[in-house]
């Protein structure tokens, strides 16, 4: 495998492919498994990365008002209707498309088709809607600020790009959504609802004429163009750190991490996911992160290391489920010990990330991390609902036949590749520190003077660990007191 | 990890509004076997899945935390069951080559631990997951350090979560007798003080006994080589005698029951629980399936309280409601998390009269028929892989006592007629059945 040259043409550097313009959208179907259901997986290549200045969290007031009735349903028509035939029809934006999702049963595929095409071709947008769903965006703000662990992560992917098409809230914030009109909504419907941005995405139950049917009324759409904004890649030198001061917390949940170029389109994707099974995948308890936090020492109950943007789905899943496809990624760690021991906690994740940059895997460990890595694929693959996703990634990232190579590409895989992916890519001397704390001056004064207090759990005897304890209190944080930033939760996203 | 089970799945779809229609079914093919040490296996095999779910659930939860001091120890335990044995000193490490998804739940009433592999991987999972079960063995630095991240667990999921400390409180009022009192998670000076090493042995000792001990095995495997291999690895696993403890029973509650938490900061909006008694998830206790279809006649996104509440009024970010399928009798609850600035008392005057609406008439046969719809593509959409079939079976079969369970339930939401659900309705939703929990926001303090 080569160095860190990406593996794909220029464009993908930044992850995001931008094909050749066309003039009918690109189908994949995924044929399931004999359940009778159907699955829709509608891409639009428009996400919050588009978003004008001024007019954040205009793509997800778009989608959100798609769903909100056509030119023949209104609102409680449309609901009425999918309610009826028990089908979910629900639209999301992400960084760099919307996704348009439906799930029905075969038997009411007609019905469903019809509310789905309706919807795509003769959306409503009702003025009266979009003022309520002003109330309803900003909601969704005020639950980023409830959620510890919501809120450290957006701020912590805020800072990491600022001033970049990332650095907002996919939502908005409470200025920009109160700004957006039922003109901006229509504009950036014509300009992004096109064939050309769209890629179809069908599982489950299909019938070939399915494909034709959805391909002639598609025909109706606009054809545009396929172009975006432009993209740089986020820059961070030396450590910064963000204090999220929020009152009464027990815990703090700390997210740390740099950017990184390495996407699904990268040479070094593979390597350096393996080097991430070694330092903490996703629920994983094999990770070197979780085995030093929580059960060497029981100071968290999660301890996680990500190679791209995450979001925790109940269930059992160690891997990133679909629709987060970026063109830039971020390496992070999530960890919330209880607030006391936060110091400690920080300088032991750098510790381990320092760790693994600079040995990267241990030889005893590299075969179970590769098998790991290899064999835990058959859940990102289980359903044909997965698997289109996995596919529609595919198209994001610029890339081909991603499923079906991953397995083959790990099982080849040496250990000096993959030490080397760590060694390039990490980068712990340039790290985001974000932090959701009850008291953000004694964290900062903590941090400033090295001091990273310890409480153990009740009755453990610490004694067998204190020598690797003294080690982690000598990790350097080395954070210049200009780079400590402080701010309230309640003034965030305003 | 603890969270409550959902509700029942169904099994078959009733046509939508275009008329009769003949059902869609779901074959499961269960096979059950029973072993002389009265370990139950439930097999479901699939042999196009190259996938299988590896599931464990052991009879024993948070309602069988009878000794006082030890609420927690049945989630605390299921913790301890990853600190490996003595031939797989590192349970961790033994199976990640397989690649698995593993972990385990604790609800009110069981223990579940999952494995789920690619299903070439099955054999050496049953090795290790047979030696875990019986020869489990741990010290009391490992059960000390264990209760450390429990108590980390219990800071994120109640201390410092809205949701989590008004679910508590309404369970903490709503029973006073039933063990069903006290959270999952377990009280904090159980876990910090009380709680011995000794009391968890004594726990692993009474519970984890074959006899209490569910095996469901879902995905890709042949029936006869698996009912072989569990023979062979659980057959030694001796039983032990049933607890003598009897779960006490919640008396009938004679007059509503409030409460107000006052939370520590003014980022959370107000949200609220109302929690009202029902009946346990049994076929003898009809209303079971009458409720869960009520929920859907209220909550759906264009049925009565969403559209009223959610869409038209728009004084909730969200709202539902559910019952809880369990051994014992348990709450139907509704909860409603508020607009910032809202106020409860205008939410629930608003649920009040929408449960008094079904009190006082007939639903239409075309919400039923909506609501019946959505119960039963609820568990086509969600029964799509291995470890979902073996979790729903398994819980089934605990909560309810048979498996089963799971697909006559289903049977049972095709003959609700209207007057079932008006019916229930004035028997359950009654203000002297139920407890209303509040919580607002810090600065609410100054202004009452």
């Amino acid at each position: 495998m080569a160095a860190s040259r990406p593996s794909s043409a220029p464009e993908a550097r930044s992850g995001t492919h931008t094909g050749p313009e066309k003039e009918t959208p690109e189908f994949i179907s995924v044929p399931g498994t004999g359940v009778p259901v159907i699955h829709f997986r509608l891409l639009i290549r428009a996400g919050a990365a588009e978003d004008p200045p001024g007019r954040e969290g205009l793509a997800s007031f778009t989608a959100k008002l798609l769903r909100r009735g056509t030119r023949s349903l209104d609102r409680d028509c449309f609901d009425d209707a999918l309610d009826q035939i028990a089908a979910v029809l629900e639209t999301r934006v992400q960084r760099e498309y919307t996704v348009i999702q439906g799930i029905t049963l075969k038997r009411n595929l007609d019905e469903f088709y019809r509310i789905l095409v309706d919807m795509l071709l003769e959306p409503r947008f009702d003025p009266r809607e979009l003022e309520k769903l002003k109330a309803d965006q900003i909601d969704a703000v005020e639950a980023v600020r409830q959620s510890d662990e919501a809120l450290g992560r957006e701020v912590f992917f805020q800072e990491m790009f600022r001033d970049h098409p990332y650095g907002h809230l996919s939502v908005g914030s409470l200025s920009s959504i109160r700004s957006i009109t039922p003109e901006d909504v229509r504009n950036f419907h014509a300009e992004h609802y096109v064939r050309a941005k769209l890629i179809v995405g069908l599982a489950g139950a299909i019938e070939p004429e399915l494909e034709e049917r959805l391909r002639g009324d598609l025909e109706k759409m606009p054809a545009g163009k396929m172009e975006r904004s432009p993209r740089t890649e986020a820059e961070l030198s030396g450590r910064r750190v963000v204090l999220v001061e929020k009152e009464g917390r027990t815990q703090t949940h700390l997210r740390i991490g740099h950017p990184i170029p390495v996407t699904r389109a990268h040479a070094d994707y593979t390597a350096l996911m393996l080097a991430n099974t070694q330092l903490g995948r996703h629920r994983n308890s094999m990770g070197r992160l979780y085995q030093a936090v929580r059960e060497q020492r029981g100071l968290s109950y999660g301890a996680y290391s990500y190679i791209g943007h995450f979001l925790g789905t109940p269930g059992p899943t160690t891997s990133s489920p679909p629709d987060l496809a970026r063109g830039n990624q971020a390496f992070h760690m999530w960890i919330y010990p209880r607030s006391e021991n936060a110091a400690f906690v920080l300088k032991l994740a750098i510790r381990e990330m320092e760790e693994l940059k600079r040995a990267g895997v241990p030889d005893d460990r590299f075969d179970d991390v590769r098998d790991f890595t290899r064999n835990s694929f058959a859940f990102d693959i289980e359903t044909p609902a997965r698997r289109l996703a996995m596919e529609l990634d595919d198209r994001i990232y610029g890339v081909r036949d991603f499923a079906r190579r991953f397995p083959d590409e790990v099982s080849k895989i040496t250990r000096a590749e993959v030490n080397g992916a760590a060694a390039r890519h990490l980068r712990p001397q340039d790290l985001l520190i974000v932090a959701v704390v009850p008291d953000a001056g004694k964290l900062k004064g903590q941090i400033l003077s090295e001091d990273a207090p310890l409480i153990y759990p009740s009755g453990v005897d610490a004694t067998p660990l204190a020598p690797d304890d003294a080690q982690v209190r000598a990790v350097k944080l080395d954070v210049d007191p200009g780079s400590i930033k402080i701010l309230k939760a309640n003034d965030l996203f305003r | 990890m603890v969270y409550v089970f959902p509700g029942t799945l169904p099994l078959s779809i009733e046509s939508p509004g275009a008329g009769p229609a003949p059902a869609t079914e779901i074959s499961l093919d269960v096979c059950e076997e029973i072993l002389d040490n009265g370990l139950r296996l439930l097999m479901d095999p699939d042999p196009k899945s190259p996938t299988v779910s590896f599931m464990t659930f052991v009879d024993a939860g948070a309602r069988d935390e009878l000794k006082p001091g030890t609420t927690g120890l049945a989630h605390v335990f299921e913790h301890m069951m990853f600190r490996g044995t003595k031939r797989f000193p590192n349970y961790d490490e033994t199976l990640a080559p397989l690649g698995p998804e593993l972990n385990a739940s604790t609800s009110q009433d069981m223990t579940t631990y999952y494995v789920n592999v690619p299903s070439s991987a099955l054999e050496k999972v049953i090795d290790v997951e047979s030696d875990r079960f019986q020869n489990m063995t741990f010290t009391n630095e490992t059960f000390r350090m264990e209760l450390g991240t429990v108590r980390e667990e219990r800071r994120r999921s109640h201390v410092d979560s809205p949701t989590g400390t008004l679910y508590s409180r309404l369970y903490e009022l709503a029973y006073q007798v039933h063990p069903y009192h006290h959270p999952v998670i377990g009280w904090e000076e159980d876990l910090e003080k009380n709680m011995t090493y000794e009391d968890g042995l004594e726990f692993y000792r009474t519970y984890y006994s074959p006899k209490r001990t569910v095996l469901v095995v879902s995905g890709g495997f042949d029936v006869s080589w698996l009912r072989d291999q569990v023979r062979e690895h659980y057959d030694a696993w001796k039983r032990q005698p049933e607890p003598d403890l009897e779960v006490p029973r919640e008396p009938p509650q004679k007059e509503e029951r409030r409460d107000c938490i006052i939370w520590k900061d003014d980022q959370v909006t107000p949200k609220m629980m109302v929690g009202y008694h029902g009946p346990e998830m049994s076929l003898d206790a009809p209303d079971y399936c009458v409720l869960d279809v009520i929920s859907q006649l209220l909550f759906m996104r264009s049925q009565r309280l969403a559209k009223r509440l959610y869409t038209d009024l728009q004084l909730v970010e969200s709202i539902s409601g559910w019952i809880t399928g369990s051994k014992d009798p348990n709450l139907f609850i509704i909860y409603a998390s508020l607009k910032k600035g809202g106020t409860t008392a205008k939410v629930l005057e608003i649920v009040d009269e929408e449960l008094e609406r079904l009190r006082g008439e007939k639903v239409s046969e075309r919400e039923l028929v909506k609501a019946k719809n959505a119960l039963a593509a609820s568990m086509l959409y969600s029964l799509d892989r291995p470890y979902a079939v073996a979790r729903s079976l398994g819980f089934h079969q605990i909560a309810g006592g048979d498996y089963r369970l799971l697909m006559r339930i289903e049977a049972r939401y095709q003959t609700i007629t209207r007057a079932d659900v008006q019916n229930v309705a004035q028997r359950i939703f009654r203000a002297a059945n139920r407890t209303v929990v509040e919580l607002l926001p810090k600065s609410s303090a100054q202004s009452t």
